[in-house]
């Protein structure tokens, strides 16, 4: 069997040259950016090779058989003799190293280089992008956004200078921005969930005696502060509630009958802090944020211990309605994914298209987080009828638990009690220090209609024309002229809760990029769930099939071809003539367009078995498979010299 | 007297009608079958159930199997008789006759039935309308319909990821294109639709049994009119395009062109792969035209011989092929055959 391997490596390191070659003579190159196009034509090359590499690899090895069984036939005389039985062992053992070898370039190395020449295809445009965000982010005065689209693009590419230099002078602007503003620490803290407070976990008793002992020192914000969240916790019922009312109430009293103050200065001081304090009690925690985030930047009022403590309060207040623009920079990047695309059932039967144009992982110290970019929420009715639209250029996704609902609560939102965490999306964000700057959600009440170059391309425009001459209207195709009738409860939420697993959010970052792609794992995962987040079922259970039982089918086909190699085996008279080794190319094209017709009929039963065995179909077409496998086993071993 | 006949090759004569068999009736069940299958997903709607099984399709399937079964016979007798060597005169002539018999009888008559079949049948493929709530992709534009009525107007919203950002359209009551694809579904074709080169494959057999279709009706035609000449000139129809035949039936001459079996095989089959390329080619009128114009002119008076250039290649190739498999069986020394003709 020696020869066999030097035969199929040889061959294979030639063709393997002969791709990469031809890969970079050959032209025909999209857009790309400099740096990219070696990389881009060596991953062609490598996807060619890779393609033909199965049809290479069987021919390669039916011929290393046909010249390898020349000789010592004699032992072979009879059907199911032990020579053909050692033969086969050789055969199962060279089979299973080269299916090993396929599937795992169809698993890991096709996808990869597939995912290199996308992104290669993509990143011009990509960078322009970027670089039209960026610089207009840098032109509205918006430096830390600007930074991160200069770094985005910078990312691509680096060596460009006129990326370089955009990236260099909004680092400069955002680092002049921190500094002006005296930034030297950002504490983020961590979210435990939305409307929630982390000064809650105490008991009414313990936070009266918190607010008595302030009172004593005479820190009359903390009294009041305590008493407040006290008051909050009592509900009206407690016994401690009247305790509670004379200490929240004497608090107040005394924040508006304070003490003279030494000077004006410190009067100023006490009226600012106070007016932030109000703020914050009457629930307006972005204003309050802003005027300990104003009074903080003083260096003067470093060491105040009021405005560190509400500027902490009213910031993690402020994180349960918005998140910061800049957070992105203190936070370990981990990967982007572009275009994902899910719809989601509701109770009442209608349903939401949630579409997202990019998805930024990142990871703090003990938690991940997503930053979705270009998010778009459709809604329509169990009527099929479009309801609204609602779209963000940012929103930041938390993993929140789901035990925060009630069970009630749970059920209308359709979330399954087994479900232990689920997404809470934040859709505002505001400029950490600027005022004003805010990004919010747009709701829309109309169906935006198609432009024609969009609707030429799946609709009827023949009709379209008639419809449209009969009304006499060209505006548009498809778009609403009233807005649909709003449901009187609906008041347009900052921030959404998506009735799904959080972790299923990653099997529909992989989805969205087709099953073909997807880990496999993944797609085994996802294939139950596929229909309900509006992919087809179908599609994804017979790639399943497909790349399940792939090793299968090529072993298959490895134990046909030694068959076949041994019925034109080369003659005991015969001498192999080194000529003949020209003509491996016309046994690779023959085994090339037998391999593709057999994977096509396969493809079909799969399809077959999927219709027909359901959530069965991968272990009814493992048993279909094994069976071939042992038959073809079984013919081999009956191989006999004449 | 058992090896008398094996010297004479009338064992495997007799053997090769087995594979002739197989490969006429196995081959025809298992293409109508696989034919059904993909008829049915062509039908089939994601999201949707599906009757796999369709006795009309099945019956298509014959049609269209039987004689791709037939024509391939010849390549599949090749490969038996290079497997099983034997003095060649009496296995030739077997094998000869046999492809005659598909070529001038069975053939012809699968095709004539399947003619009737397809006037008296309406045409069993109907086109389904689209599944709501499921995306489907086409190059850059995702499309969702939250629902498709009836007269194939739909609701719904489609995500455009060509430009630099992408954008979203929604849309209401907007006619969807009627299909003119071979699959009713975009879903299905994506993952069942053929790969280029089986696709170029079957569209070469699909145009070859146009063309064998248009010349039995020619041929029927021409039977109007039972004696004469127009008896001939409607046979002369099918002669000529089986002269595709005469060529597949001449690759026996290239069993032995090598003395490597596995070769010879290979060379079999790529040249039963080329011959037929070759003349769905010329019946598509794409490549040759300048080429056949010369030819048709030569033959331009005889009115019995029809697309000339074809019959000429055809008869060149069979020619060629049948004197190298003679010269080959004449001056070569069968080093698999001992001096008693047995396989050694």
């Amino acid at each position: 069997m020696k020869r066999v391997i030097q035969v199929i490596a040889i061959y294979t390191v030639i063709i393997f040259g002969l791709c990469i070659g031809m890969s970079f003579l050959y032209g025909h190159l999209p857009t790309l950016l400099a740096p990219e196009i070696n990389e881009y034509v060596f991953s062609r090359g490598m996807l060619w090779f890779l393609t033909i590499l199965p049809a290479i690899v069987i021919s390669g090895f039916m011929v290393g058989c046909a010249i390898q069984w020349k000789n010592n036939t004699e032992n072979s005389r009879e059907k199911y003799s032990t020579a053909m039985g050692q033969r086969f062992q050789k055969v199962i053992i060279i089979g299973i190293v080269i299916t090993a070898v396929l599937t795992f370039t169809a698993e890991i190395f096709v996808p990869q280089f597939k995912h290199n020449m996308n992104n290669a295809e993509e990143n011009p445009a990509l960078l322009n992008k970027y670089l039209y965000l960026g610089r207009v982010a840098a032109n509205e005065g918006h430096a830390t956004l600007a930074f991160q689209y200069a770094e985005q693009a910078y990312k691509i590419y680096p060596e460009d200078k006129a990326v370089a230099e955009f990236y260099k002078e909004s680092t400069d602007a955002k680092d002049i921005e921190i500094s002006s503003d005296q930034l030297s620490e950002v504490a983020i803290p961590k979210i435990i969930a939305p409307i929630e407070d982390a000064n809650r976990g105490y008991t009414i008793k313990e936070m009266l005696e918190k607010s008595q002992t302030a009172a004593d020192e005479k820190k009359w914000f903390d009294s009041h502060y305590w008493a407040t969240l006290a008051l909050t916790a009592c509900g009206g019922t407690d016994t401690n509630l009247s305790a509670v009312q004379n200490a929240a109430n004497k608090a107040w009293n005394e924040l508006n009958n304070p003490v003279k103050f030494d000077n004006e200065k410190e009067e100023k001081l006490f009226a600012t802090k106070k007016e932030g304090y109000s703020n914050l009690t009457r629930g307006d925690n972005l204003k309050a944020y802003y005027i300990f985030k104003e009074l903080d930047s003083n260096i003067e009022n470093k060491n105040d211990p009021d405005i560190k403590q509400y500027l902490a309060i009213s910031e993690e207040r402020v994180k349960n309605e918005y998140f910061f623009i800049d957070e992105t920079n203190e936070l370990k990047k981990l990967k982007t994914q572009r275009n994902i695309f899910f719809s989601i059932s509701n109770p009442d039967g209608s349903n939401d298209v949630v579409s997202i144009s990019g998805d930024l992982v990142l990871k703090d110290a003990d938690s991940m987080i997503r930053y979705l970019e270009g998010l778009t929420i459709v809604s329509f009715d169990k009527y099929g009828n479009f309801k609204r639209s609602m779209c963000v250029p940012f929103a930041k996704m938390l993993e929140v638990p789901s035990s925060i609902f009630s069970e009630t609560e749970l059920t209308r939102m359709g979330i399954s009690k087994k479900t232990k965490t689920i997404p809470y999306i934040l859709l505002q964000s505001i400029d950490r220090n600027t005022e004003g700057i805010v990004s919010r959600p747009t709701y829309s009440y109309s169906a935006t209609g198609l432009p024609y170059d969009v609707a030429s391309k799946f609709l009827n425009m023949e009709k379209i024309r008639k419809i449209q001459s009969v009304n006499n209207d060209y505006s548009s195709i498809g778009n609403t002229a009233q807005p649909y009738l709003l449901d009187d409860d609906f008041d347009e939420p900052n921030s959404v809760i998506l009735p799904m697993p959080y972790s299923d959010f990653d099997l529909l970052d992989s989805a969205s990029k087709g099953a073909e792609v997807m880990p496999y794992p993944s797609l085994v995962e996802f294939v139950s769930k596929s229909n309900s987040y509006g992919y087809s079922k179908e599609v994804y259970a017979q790639d399943m099939l497909k790349r399940g039982v792939y090793p299968l089918f090529i072993l298959i086909i490895i134990i046909f071809s030694a068959s076949f190699a041994w019925n034109y085996r080369l003659g005991a008279k015969e001498i192999f003539q080194f000529k003949w080794l020209f003509l491996f190319p016309l046994f690779s094209f023959v085994v090339y367009i037998v391999l593709e017709c057999c994977q096509y009929i396969f493809t079909l039963l799969n399809y077959l078995i999927v219709c027909l065995c359901g959530s069965y179909s991968l272990i009814i077409a493992a048993i279909a498979y094994i069976v071939i496998l042992i038959s073809v086993s079984i013919q081999f071993l009956a191989r006999r010299s004449s | 007297m058992l090896k008398q006949m094996k010297n004479l090759g009338i064992k495997t004569s007799l053997k090769m009608i087995v594979p002739f068999l197989i490969t006429g009736i196995f081959g025809t069940l298992i293409g109508a079958c696989f034919y059904m299958l993909y008829e049915t997903c062509t039908m089939l709607v994601a999201g949707t159930s599906s009757n796999a099984i369709s006795l009309n399709l099945f019956l298509k399937g014959v049609f269209i199997s039987f004689p791709i079964s037939m024509g391939l016979s010849a390549m599949m007798l090749t490969l038996y008789f290079i497997r099983h060597p034997a003095l060649p005169f009496i296995p030739i002539l077997t094998y000869a006759v046999l492809i005659l018999v598909a070529w001038l009888v069975l053939i012809p008559s699968c095709t004539k039935l399947s003619l009737n079949y397809d006037t008296k049948t309406e045409s069993v493929k109907n086109k389904n309308s689209l599944s709501s709530n499921l995306f489907r992709k086409s190059n850059s534009l995702v499309t969702y319909f939250s629902k498709v009525y009836n007269d194939n107007f739909a609701n719904g919203m489609c995500i455009n990821i060509s430009n630099d950002a992408s954008t979203i359209y929604t849309f209401k009551n907007v006619p969807l294109e009627d299909n003119k694809k071979t699959f009713s579904d975009s879903l299905i074709a994506e993952s069942i639709e053929m790969p280029r080169l089986i696709s170029y494959i079957m569209n070469d057999i699909s145009t070859l049994m146009e063309a064998g279709k248009k010349a039995i009706k020619s041929w029927k035609a021409e039977n109007q009119l039972t004696f004469g000449a127009s008896f001939f000139k409607g046979i002369s129809y099918w002669l000529c395009y089986i002269s595709m035949g005469l060529a597949l039936l001449s690759v026996i001459g290239l069993r032995r062109v090598s003395n490597w079996r596995l070769l010879n095989t290979f060379i079999v089959i790529l040249s039963t792969f080329c011959i037929t390329s070759f003349n769905s080619i010329y019946y598509r009128k794409t490549i040759y035209e300048g080429a056949a114009a010369i030819v048709d002119k030569w033959f331009s008076k005889m009115i019995f011989i029809h697309d000339p250039f074809a019959v000429l290649v055809n008869i060149v190739i069979f020619i060629l092929f049948s004197v190298t498999g003679l010269l080959i069986d004449i001056f070569k020394k069968n080093n698999d055959l001992d001096k008693m003709g047995n396989p050694v």
